[in-house]
């Protein structure tokens, strides 16, 4: 036999990503634009969302969603379904960061926090599944957080709670789905680079963390997407209810 | 004789060589007549079969009725209209069971249309699934096998129309994309042999199946088909299995780029 070098990674696959208006959404809509596939950008930030959307090109198609209202999911999957097709690949990545401990978590601020964490991902998944079951393929990637494993070393009660939930619904999809040909995965990143993590601390508690992490630095949010166009990729497809962790080294399990 | 040319005979060699047992085999168009019958008959020399349609019911049904007869099958629905869509419906055999090592394309239509009536729409529909899903089917299977190292077999259901007009219908649609595909089996033979993969055509005359409802439901223009060919009678999709089983199985690895006509004797006298 020759020697060959194909890439298996056949292009034009449609992927949804929330949260894309964000440093790390848009870094995994970028990485999966590049592998060739087409990207819908969902983030309920529609000044952001638009900006990102157009630097991404047209490739990249804008989804204005709250991920916490299902009948805006519906619409604005409707619309993806009539554009391009059903969704094969579901990146739930929109999520927001509360670092309060359980004292300062009010009941308002739990549920707010587990609306975009952890009800956002089900309603999608809930939308997006029936397209993959039927189709017999289908990826979807949570991102979920190392806090989930420690108990969150910065991170806050409300927070903690809604990625382990999320973990679990990754574990719960992951059965379900396995024989149609659907995975479910989840990555569990610490301290990536952006607005919402690593500058929501102080700088004692950034040299700290930093001084904590093996690797010696922040992760960057490329190197949370380049695992998500892994997990989406083909030759994954045996690798089911698996959370990966990107964390430097900082929690070992 | 140490300088003898013929090598060395090993009997045991000449035994199994029509048997596929595990291999896994994607039968796109297997909800259709023809390939229902040649899913059966994978299955039934030993592969593990995946059925690809359009149709998710029909995909259901079939392969569920595998299942309960012991083989291992699958479904994936995909529209053979799409490049993109067949490349995931091949991504999807690997997922459900690892490889794709044979590929039997049994997509196709037939739009029947006269000469002076053809439309551009019909005819690119019918070109879009008879000819150019047999190039991505091919493209997307082989970057699979070529990637798992282990070579493979690809076959392409022709027709005897892949070199023969007819008379009295109007077949430039279906005639030129199974001519086409004729060249698609030759040149993707071409460029997959360094890679141990094989690509081979079968090419039926009129099988019994819905896509001649045409030709059932005409008796003058039946009775002059028949009357064509040498064995008397229209094929049943079970003709078609034993070539297809032949092509698939190791006892035609040194064929490729051929194609077998399974024509009752029609070609041989038209």
């Amino acid at each position: 036999m020759t020697a060959m070098n194909h890439d298996t990674h056949h292009p034009d696959r449609v992927a949804l990503v929330t949260g894309a208006a964000g440093a790390l959404g848009a870094a995994i809509a970028r990485a999966l634009l590049e592998r060739g596939h087409r990207v819908a950008v969902a983030d309920h930030d529609g000044a952001a969302l638009d900006l990102v959307a157009a630097e991404l090109g047209p490739r990249a198609t804008p989804l204005r969603i709250d991920v916490t209202d299902a009948a805006q999911i519906k619409t604005g999957c409707d619309a993806l379904r009539k554009k391009w097709g059903p969704v094969d690949i579901l990146v739930n990545n929109a999520g927001i960061l509360s670092n309060n401990k359980i004292d300062d978590t009010t009941p308002d601020e739990w549920r707010r926090v587990h609306a975009v964490n952890s009800d956002g991902p089900y309603l999608l998944c809930r939308e997006c599944i029936p397209d993959m079951r039927e189709r017999r393929w289908g990826r979807i990637v949570n991102i979920c957080s190392l806090a989930m494993k420690t108990g969150g070393l910065t991170a806050g009660t409300a927070y903690t709670a809604s990625k382990g939930a999320l973990g679990a619904l990754t574990f719960s999809l992951a059965r379900e789905l396995a024989p149609y040909g659907v995975t479910a995965n989840g990555i569990a990143p610490a301290y990536v680079r952006t607005r919402m993590f690593t500058e929501q601390l102080t700088e004692r508690q950034q040299s700290e963390v930093v001084r904590a992490i093996p690797v010696g630095r922040f992760c960057e949010p490329e190197e949370v997407a380049h695992v998500v166009v892994f997990l989406s990729s083909p030759l994954a497809g045996f690798i089911t209810g698996e959370i990966v962790d990107v964390n430097g080294g900082l929690h070992l399990d | 004789m140490s300088n003898a040319v013929t090598p060395k005979l090993d009997p045991k060699a000449f035994s199994g060589l029509h048997a596929i047992s595990g291999k896994v085999a994607y039968v796109p168009g297997g909800a259709g007549g023809l390939g229902e019958a040649i899913a059966w008959g994978l299955a039934a020399i030993g592969a593990k079969v995946v059925i690809g349609d359009m149709n998710a019911a029909k995909v259901d049904v079939l392969s569920a009725s595998l299942r309960d007869r012991g083989y291992e099958a699958k479904g994936v629905v995909f529209d053979a209209r799409s490049v993109a869509d067949i490349a995931r419906s091949v991504d999807a055999v690997c997922d459900f069971f690892g490889r794709c090592d044979i590929l039997v394309n049994c997509v196709g239509v037939h739009r029947e249309q006269g000469l002076l009536d053809v439309t551009e729409e019909t005819f690119d529909q019918v070109l879009s699934i008879n000819l150019k899903a047999g190039m991505f089917l091919g493209q997307a299977a082989a970057r699979r096998q070529i990637e798992a190292g282990r070579g493979g077999k690809q076959v392409h259901l022709l027709s005897v129309r892949s070199k023969l007009g007819l008379r009295g219908k109007g077949y430039s649609a279906y005639c030129s994309s199974k001519g086409g595909l004729l060249m698609i089996v030759r040149q993707h033979a071409s460029e997959l042999a360094p890679h141990g993969i094989q690509v081979n055509g079968v090419a039926p005359t009129f099988v019994y199946t819905e896509m001649i409802g045409h030709v059932v439901n005409d008796p003058e223009f039946k009775t002059n088909v028949i009357a064509r060919i040498p064995m008397g009678r229209i094929a049943d999709p079970a003709d078609v299995v034993g070539p297809v089983q032949f092509l698939c199985a190791p006892a035609s690895n040194f064929m490729t780029g051929q194609v077998l006509y399974v024509d009752g004797g029609l070609t041989a006298c038209q």
